[in-house]
């Protein structure tokens, strides 16, 4: 058995954000555990632009972006183990690792960020019915193929889910010559961020097809056909509504969760709504010592605040490591109206300014964000937009949080007269939703 | 007035435009007025894409099949598909350094193909 201060698992945007937070807090005997050939993550295969203008205040790829990290990495002592699989973390912070070049290790940590990011939903997480041919590939998993491995998975494609990877696959798929037939979206708005929309989908004008989904898949040895459905507000097909699209390939972009077995086996505490440890402000989840970031805690649109998140984490890590410990007294932070989770979950009394990030549960124009105290108000931020496909967050100060009586604060949306509004002016609203049932093929 | 969703970051402003004075509302930022008035007038992107690395007998299995790139510059939007024919025509080889120029003036535009990752041989 090794030991090391702190053991960061997993060197993606999170992972490598924690380490060198860490590493300026004075912590000097920092390992990263990384499965993969090579630090990065996901990042590497996220060619596309778009990345950074926050933690930058530029516009680069997604290798751009964690290139930056790691040059930053490598001038410090902090090493990077890649190769390396985790197998278990136990209780008190020993890890079990696997690796061609170690063999099996264990590792006994002073510290842990959990920082393993999250995996796609599969075509058994949704349940398709049809035939079981090939063709049909998790966004993610075809975007590895094409930017990393060099292949194209196919000519004639259909995206079911309006996720962002979905959508950049969409333009990355056109650019090298496939035809996109079709986005296919489950739900009445798109779970992409609405940069993508325009410049993926209307660009190259393929057709998103909302409150549709495929409803079977044929093909024998190959994926020959999808045929899609519109359907209800309880989002079941519409019988009659079929149209049948000919194509050799379907990607899935219909959701992401954080891969938590790790956590889940160590006994740490998961919150069900975002299917990620439940954390303190700090990022300390309910194991002492074992901190977690970036999207194995909540699933981010934004790499920019991955590594805000991170470099949260790694302070706090750090401050553990040196016998720190926050005041005792807890403010549970509760999703009210609208509001389908919040993080950090619970905060420390007594801590300085916190910000609380969450997603809504609809599409709304000129929207308020409420926070009560009981049934009082505290505090209302105002927001233009405010989408599910978009994390929101606000920032409550220190004289607010010192202020409180309860021992919850609700997070909300103002409700309104009438029910919700969906944006019907929303420039969303011009993508062509065809509604008639017609042959598309 | 022409609505359209800024894409310069993925705060993504809802823009309004003049379609004759090109003066530009919703926007929370600089870029966003630049943006809006440019996509009225003469619309442009960055392209990305990956290219074949060449390969090199010494260096064994350790050498990415691709290495992605990028055009330094938004590029007018009708060049997209001419500048991925061009990309698609270029092997690399090991040492290139982020942000070296891989293709000058691509399809005769200002914009340059340059790599956003190392590709070093020794791993």
């Amino acid at each position: 058995m090794t030991d090391h201060e702190l053991v960061v698992i997993g060197g993606g945007p999170a992972g490598l954000a924690a380490a060198l937070s860490a590493w300026e807090q004075g912590v000097r005997d920092i390992l990263i555990l990384e499965r993969d050939n090579q630090a990065g993550g996901i990042l590497n295969q996220c060619i596309h632009n778009g990345f950074g203008l926050h933690c930058f205040q530029e516009e680069l790829t997604g290798p751009e972006y964690a290139g930056r990290f790691i040059d930053l990495v490598k001038q410090t002592g902090i090493q990077i183990r890649t190769d390396t699989m985790v197998l278990e973390l136990s209780e008190d912070r020993v890890l079990h690792t696997l690796s061609p070049q170690y063999g099996y290790e264990s590792i006994r940590a002073g510290a842990v960020v959990l920082a393993m990011g999250c995996r796609e939903r599969t075509r058994g997480a949704i349940s398709i019915p049809g035939a079981r041919c090939s063709g049909i590939f998790t966004a993610g998993a075809a975007q590895r193929f094409l930017n990393i491995e060099g292949y194209m998975v196919g000519k004639r494609v259909v995206i079911l889910g309006s996720g962002d990877i979905g959508l950049i696959m969409a333009r990355r798929m056109t650019l090298e010559g496939a035809k996109v037939l079709a986005c296919v979206e489950l739900m009445p708005y798109s779970g992409g961020l609405a940069r993508n929309i325009v410049q993926c989908l209307n660009d190259f004008d393929i057709p998103l097809y909302l409150s549709h989904t495929v409803t079977d898949i044929r093909g024998k040895d190959r994926l020959e056909q999808v045929v899609v459905s519109q359907v209800d507000e309880k989002r079941s097909p519409i019988p009659g509504t079929e149209r049948v699209f000919d194509c050799d390939t379907l990607l899935l972009s219909v959701g992401l969760l954080p891969e938590n077995e790790l956590s889940r086996q160590a006994g740490i505490a998961i919150d069900p709504r975002t299917n990620g440890p439940v954390v303190w402000e700090n990022r300390e989840s309910s194991l002492p010592g074992v901190f977690a970031c970036g999207n194995v805690l909540h699933v981010h649109d934004l790499v920019d605040y991955v590594s805000a998140e991170s470099e949260t984490a790694g302070k706090a890590a750090a401050a553990y490591l040196r016998g720190e410990r926050p005041a005792a007294g807890e403010l549970k932070i509760v999703n009210g109206n609208e509001v389908s989770y919040t993080v950090p979950q619970h905060i420390h009394r007594g801590v300085d300014s916190v910000e609380i990030f969450f997603r809504v549960r609809n599409v709304r124009k000129d929207a308020a964000i409420r926070v009560l105290d009981g049934q009082t108000q505290i505090a209302r931020f105002r927001r233009e937009h405010l989408a599910p496909g978009e994390m929101e967050s606000i920032r409550l100060p220190k004289v607010l949080l010192d202020r409180v009586q309860g021992d919850a604060l609700t997070v909300e949306i103002e409700a309104v007269e009438g029910g919700v509004p969906r944006s019907e002016a929303s420039p969303l609203a011009d993508i062509p939703t065809p509604t008639g049932k017609g042959g598309q093929t | 007035m022409k609505e359209l969703i800024c894409i310069t970051c993925p705060k993504g402003c809802h823009l309004k435009v003049d379609e004759e004075t090109f003066a530009v509302t919703g926007n929370s930022c600089p870029r966003g007025a630049v943006y809006g008035a440019n996509e009225l007038r003469d619309p442009v992107r960055v392209v990305t894409s990956t290219v074949v690395v060449a390969p090199v007998p010494s260096a064994g299995t350790n050498l990415p099949r691709r290495l992605p790139v990028k055009t330094d510059r938004p590029i007018p939007k009708g060049k997209m598909f001419e500048v991925m024919a061009e990309i698609a025509k270029l092997r690399v080889k090991p040492p290139v350094k982020v942000g070296d120029i891989l293709i000058s003036h691509v399809a005769g535009t200002d914009g340059n193909v340059v790599a956003t990752k190392e590709l070093t041989s020794d791993k």
